[in-house]
């Protein structure tokens, strides 16, 4: 069954159509990749109303090229401005950027695409092993279970997110207020929505997701002001000669063991809700110079250096849509808004998406497969003219990306409310970065608030009123409340003296 | 005169007033859950009730109180991963802020589409300080896009603003 819908989605994109949707969010992913703020994720809830024209699995094509590009556009900037495109692609930095200085910026991009696309492939092929797995182990499962996962997927995102536990938690609660307003889908009474008839079907998403993650990003990318890249900085990018691309491509397959270890540091990394590409491209980057014969030779322009941290980080897609397509849990901010928009073709998010959408996973693997090869070949092409986008002044990008996110929410429905909405959960989302609570918990639980209070009003229907005794005569249910325990307590034992007195003596 | 740490979180970020007002929101959602039905207000009593608790540690993770620095500690409360590491002042903020809200209120009045390019040109010119013919280049610009994109590719009426719409506020 899996088999036909891969196949199915794979001769979709042999179909013009949906080809012509992928390249789309290539070009757009590979440009908002390039542009430090920016990222995957204000891409994507930039996209969402365009999607909302489209059937799902072109949506997903749009989707999936716009995820597979971008992480391999911030490493072109990484190379060859010395400033990362996305916050994983710093650890490119180290080493691209010292290549690039010695004139080998044509082998780091080389290796960059060639580990990248390869990085990419190897998290999706992951993926797509673990889907039967994920099946079975969806089938068994029941509204405890469901309730259960969620509780879990927050408590491991807050707890993931370093040096935020309590912030996290804080932010996670409120997204789950934010989602219970509106009509109680039990009792069909309204709850806090101030007498405004607009709230009754609750908060809408798509608003919520472009105001947190587009208009919010504005504002703080306005607060801080200048261009991306001084001039000085491109213009001896632009002098840059971008040759030897060979020499890097041939350099990932003959430290082959460095693409291996970085993929797979990428895809476990990232199917851990929370933690995402930044730890993965880092973890990969400093396991490889630790153990490597030259290590004395990195930061200073190892060719090692760039391969790791870009497989890692290209792999670590896959990893995350692992948590996402299986247990609808989006593990990062990115597969969060990806969420936001099959919900708004009327896919529900939760544990059911695997079973009930196959079609439209399957879409998006391929999509990300597609993409994660076409963003490699057109940004080795483009890489020179990708620079210049750096130039331009955030004072240009901020109102024209602030323009078009209202606009895109007003086409939605055609509700100026909606706009207003997006409007004041931009300036939330805003104070929320200005005050260090992290946006990923609120934006997860508000996506996932609905499903978690039907499962635990429904686990109360069944047993009666006796929710505790219910989940603990359930195997999997007490599996996952043990999980959830040790989940909270991870930040504490990590701290606790002993560990550190173990540590020491080993 | 040394230079300010990079890390060290500025004090408005690390004083208790944003914890305490996440406090009074939560105990605002309590009491009024409490006016619903049982099964309504199960679930977001539960959920504001943590929020208390959780919002009352990080009120005392921020003070010098006894036990402070073991919520710190394992609660994870530092300010050194911080999103945002710089340190806007108050009237920038407020400028940027301003701008967002007068683009929001600007549609509201006289609509998406006469907004855009007034919107973009302004800000262009005025928050950038870039050139007038560049203003008005980006401004036009954007106002093509909405046209060809929006309203004739796509066939959207973008909103024509409360001047020009009947129905006023009740109509959005």
């Amino acid at each position: 069954m899996g088999l036909d819908a891969l196949l199915d989605a794979f001769l979709s994109v042999l179909n013009g159509g949906s080809l012509t949707f992928l390249m789309a969010g290539v070009l757009l992913g590979l440009t908002f990749g390039v542009i430090p703020g920016l990222g995957g994720t204000t891409a994507l809830a930039l996209l969402i109303p365009v999607t909302y024209t489209l059937d799902p699995l072109s949506a997903m094509y749009l989707a999936g090229g716009v995820m597979g590009a971008t992480s391999f556009g911030g490493s072109i900037s990484a190379i060859l401005l010395n400033t990362p495109g996305t916050a994983p692609n710093a650890a490119t930095c180290f080493d691209g950027y010292p290549l690039a200085r010695q004139g080998k910026a044509g082998m780091a991009i080389g290796a960059s695409a060639t580990a990248s696309a390869l990085g990419g492939l190897i998290g999706l092929f992951t993926l797509l092993l673990f889907i039967p797995v994920a099946r079975e182990v969806v089938l068994s499962f029941g509204s405890s279970e469901f309730f259960l996962l969620t509780v879990l997927g927050l408590a491991a995102i807050a707890v993931s997110i370093k040096g935020k536990l309590l912030r996290g938690l804080i932010a996670a609660c409120i997204g789950l207020l934010l989602a219970f307003t509106g009509a109680n889908q039990f009792t069909g009474e309204t709850r806090f929505t101030g007498g405004i008839n607009y709230l009754w079907e609750g908060i809408p998403l798509v608003p919520a997701l472009t105001g947190l993650f587009a208009i919010s990003q504005m504002i703080e990318l306005a607060l801080k002001g200048g261009s991306v890249a001084d001039d000085a900085t491109v213009k001896e990018a632009k002098n840059m000669r971008i040759k030897g691309v060979s020499e890097g491509v041939f350099a990932v397959f003959k430290h082959w063991p460095v693409l291996l270890r970085g993929s797979l540091i990428g895809t476990v990394i990232g199917a851990i809700p929370g933690l995402g590409g930044t730890v993965a491209s880092f973890l990969s980057y400093s396991s490889t110079a630790q153990t490597a014969k030259d290590r004395d030779t990195f930061g200073k322009g190892n060719i090692k250096g760039v391969i790791a941290p870009e497989a890692a980080n290209n792999a670590k897609d896959g990893g995350s849509l692992i948590p996402t397509v299986a247990f609808g849990i989006p593990g990062s901010a990115e597969t969060a808004v990806f969420l936001g928009i099959l919900v708004l073709h009327g896919i529900e998010p939760g544990p059911q998406i695997l079973l009930q959408n196959e079609r439209e996973v399957y879409g998006l693997i391929v999509a990300l497969t597609v993409s994660a090869i076409a963003a490699s070949v057109l940004g080795l092409i483009f890489a020179r003219l990708l620079v210049l986008i750096t130039r331009i002044d955030v004072n240009i990008v901020v109102p024209v990306v602030v323009t078009l996110s209202l606009t895109g929410v007003y086409v939605l429905e055609g509700r100026m409310a909606d706009v207003a909405v997006a409007t004041i959960i931009g300036i939330f989302g805003y104070l929320m970065i200005r005050f260090d609570y992290p946006r990923l918990t609120l934006v997860i639980a508000f996506v996932l608030g609905e499903i978690a209070e039907r499962s635990y009003h429904q686990v109360r229907l069944i047993s009666d009123g006796n929710v505790i005794e219910y989940m603990l005569g359930r195997p999997i249910s007490v599996i996952l409340i043990i999980a959830t325990i040790v989940t909270f307590f991870l930040p504490a034992m990590r701290k606790l003296p002993w560990r550190r007195m173990v540590g020491r003596a080993i | 005169m040394d230079k300010p740490d990079p890390l060290q979180a500025p004090r408005i970020v690390t004083s208790i007033w944003p914890a305490v007002l996440l406090l009074v929101f939560a105990l605002v959602t309590f009491v009024v859950a409490q006016g619903y039905s049982a099964t309504s207000a199960r679930f977001p009593s539960m959920v504001a009730g943590a929020m208390i608790v959780l919002s009352v540690y990080d009120i005392w993770s921020r003070t010098n109180l006894p036990g402070a620095n073991t919520v710190k500690t394992f609660g994870g409360t530092g300010f050194r991963q911080r999103e945002m590491m710089h340190n806007p002042s108050f009237a920038n903020q407020a400028e940027c802020l301003g701008w967002i809200t007068g683009a929001f209120a600007m549609m509201a009045a006289i609509g998406i589409l006469a907004t855009s390019p007034i919107f973009c040109a302004s800000y262009v010119r005025f928050k950038g300080n870039r050139s007038f013919a560049v203003s008005v280049g980006v401004g036009i610009g954007v106002l093509i896009f909405q046209l060809a994109v929006f309203e004739w590719a796509l066939n959207y009426e973008l909103y024509r603003g409360l001047f020009f719409t009947k129905g006023g506020v009740s109509a959005w």
